[in-house]
């Protein structure tokens, strides 16, 4: 009796599925994977994102440039150039890769090409030396040093840089930049002046900041501290104590261990979020000891210039400053 | 059954052992060429650009290269004086290599001096370029995705297309839309009209 019963379960299971395919419901299954279904794919928790050639996108790289796209750049020199960075820059949640392709300088002769880990900007480092996992000098990578060796430096955030000096004309090379995904992005620089993030820290002993290079007036509209997160927001005083806590940060710089602290949340607040900052530089910077999964959302948008003049006119100081 | 542990060990082994080789790095800087003296020379660095910058408009890379080149120059007086005075001439090649060696590897680590106003506009120039690079590609597959559609017999519904739909940017609309009624899309084939329309 339970045999005759569990056939007759199976034959029509057997026919719905029988049914739904041939009504149609399975056109929707289509394999839109990018990366090949291989046998061992799975070990591979990368997606090998390969560009055919003729997609890949090539243009001549300048002394001064900022890469914001994957594919080929070359810098050919028609003069010696001395001095000479190019920006790469990416979205938040992706990290940046650069290969030598084809070099062709002259190392011994004083031409390099250094890849950096992050960017420089009048000798202020993004991210800062505290918030790196590298140590300086492992930050710079040499071509001339270490080209046979490391033929492909990947950065560990989403911005990334290339200095380079060149003395004979006619030298070149070719640097192939690719974008990979980075699920848990900790520093970020924004590409624009608008938008919204949420920086979530998994249980890790770390410091991350998100750099809003405009004047912005931010609003922070969600923010948990492991089991925190289920008490109204509340600043207070003595945050730096507590292991989690969020800064806001304020400068005119890039280093975000130079910039000056504008407000801490930790464990609460009540009221209004939003806060103009007149900064050039507005970093949002989260603390976490590592003991819970901190997250913190929050949205921004750029200060108009009436704005920016009211801001002004209300601070004597001439520091940058927030209302 | 002794085997099973013994296979463990030697796989666990083999695993850890794809080590990555370390990177050569640079010279180790000595103590006293770090720290303070450059962030003086940073700042004053940083006036006589400022004082460039509103003095009128140069263009930004010459400006920038000149700056720091004398930056540069600068500093190399300091270090040349840590060569040994007397050189002898057999060796002499092999000095000046040293010589080159150090002062690449006691150079302060490179920086360049830009503006915020102008690392803003570079970015703003750089998210057009790849907008319009990622248009472009948008459209050149889905070009490439409607010429394979109309080359695709659709008298037989059941013909799978010849390679599976390239990957887009974007939600692609063409998914929903495909399945219509087959004469009409082989009669309508020589008088199709798309309006084009860029995915980012």
């Amino acid at each position: 009796m339970r045999v005759m019963e569990r056939t007759f379960r199976e034959q029509l299971f057997f026919l719905v599925l029988c049914l739904s395919v041939l009504k149609g419901d399975s056109r929707y299954i289509e394999n839109n994977e990018i990366s090949k279904d291989e046998l061992y794919s799975f070990f591979n928790s990368e997606l090998k994102r390969e560009t055919p050639e003729e997609l890949m996108y090539r243009r001549p790289l300048r002394c001064l440039d900022m890469v914001a796209l994957e594919g080929q750049f070359t810098f050919t020199a028609d003069r010696p150039q001395l001095s000479c960075a190019a920006f790469f820059m990416a979205e938040p949640n992706e990290v940046i890769s650069v290969d030598y392709d084809s070099v062709d300088i002259d190392c011994r002769g004083g031409d390099f090409i250094t890849v950096f880990d992050g960017w420089v900007m009048k000798g202020q480092k993004f991210p800062s030396s505290q918030d790196h996992p590298l140590p300086l000098y492992e930050r710079y990578v040499d071509y001339c040093d270490s080209g046979s060796l490391r033929k492909s430096v990947r950065s560990s955030q989403n911005v990334a840089m290339v200095f380079f000096r060149i003395h004979n004309a006619g030298s070149s090379f070719t640097l192939t930049v690719r974008k990979h995904i980075n699920p848990f992005p900790c520093n970020v620089i924004s590409q624009s002046p608008e938008g919204s993030y949420t920086m979530v820290i998994p249980q890790q002993h770390r410091n991350c900041s998100f750099s809003i290079i405009y004047p912005v007036e931010i609003d922070i509209s969600e923010f948990s501290l492991g089991h925190y997160n289920n008490f109204p927001k509340r600043s207070m005083p003595g945050c730096a104590e507590t292991g989690d806590f969020v800064q806001l940060l304020g400068g005119n710089g890039i280093d975000t261990s130079k910039l000056l602290p504008i407000t801490d949340l930790c464990v609460s607040f009540t009221g209004p979020t939003h806060m103009k900052i007149g900064c050039d530089n507005t970093v949002v910077r989260m603390v976490s000891s590592g003991k819970f999964v901190n997250r913190v959302s929050f949205s921004y948008r750029l200060l108009d210039s009436q704005e920016l003049q009211t801001i002004k006119l209300n601070n004597v100081e001439d520091f940058c400053f927030s209302n | 059954m002794k085997s099973a542990p013994l296979l463990l060990l030697l796989s666990s082994v083999l695993l850890s052992s794809h080590l990555r080789p370390a990177a050569g790095r640079p010279r180790t800087f000595p103590g006293w060429l770090d720290g303070s003296g450059r962030l003086q020379q940073t700042q004053q660095m940083d006036e006589m650009l400022l004082r460039a910058a509103a003095a009128g408009d140069s263009s930004a890379s010459d400006l920038l290269s000149d700056n720091i080149l004398r930056f540069l120059q600068r500093r190399s007086p300091d270090h040349l004086h840590l060569l040994p005075p007397e050189e002898d001439e057999s060796d002499d090649g092999a000095v000046r290599t040293a010589a080159q060696l150090l002062k690449r590897s006691e150079e302060p680590p490179l920086s360049i001096d830009l503006t915020f106003h102008l690392l803003r506009n570079m970015i703003q120039m750089a998210k057009m370029e790849s907008q319009r690079e990622q248009a472009q590609l948008n459209r050149k597959v889905l070009d490439e995705t409607l010429l394979e559609i109309m080359e695709t017999d659709f008298s037989d519904p059941l013909t799978p297309l010849a390679s599976p739909l390239p990957h887009l940017q974007a939600h692609n609309p063409l998914n929903s839309g495909l399945l219509v009624d087959s004469r009409q899309m082989g009669n309508r084939r020589s008088s199709c009209h798309f309006h084009s329309f860029s995915i980012v």
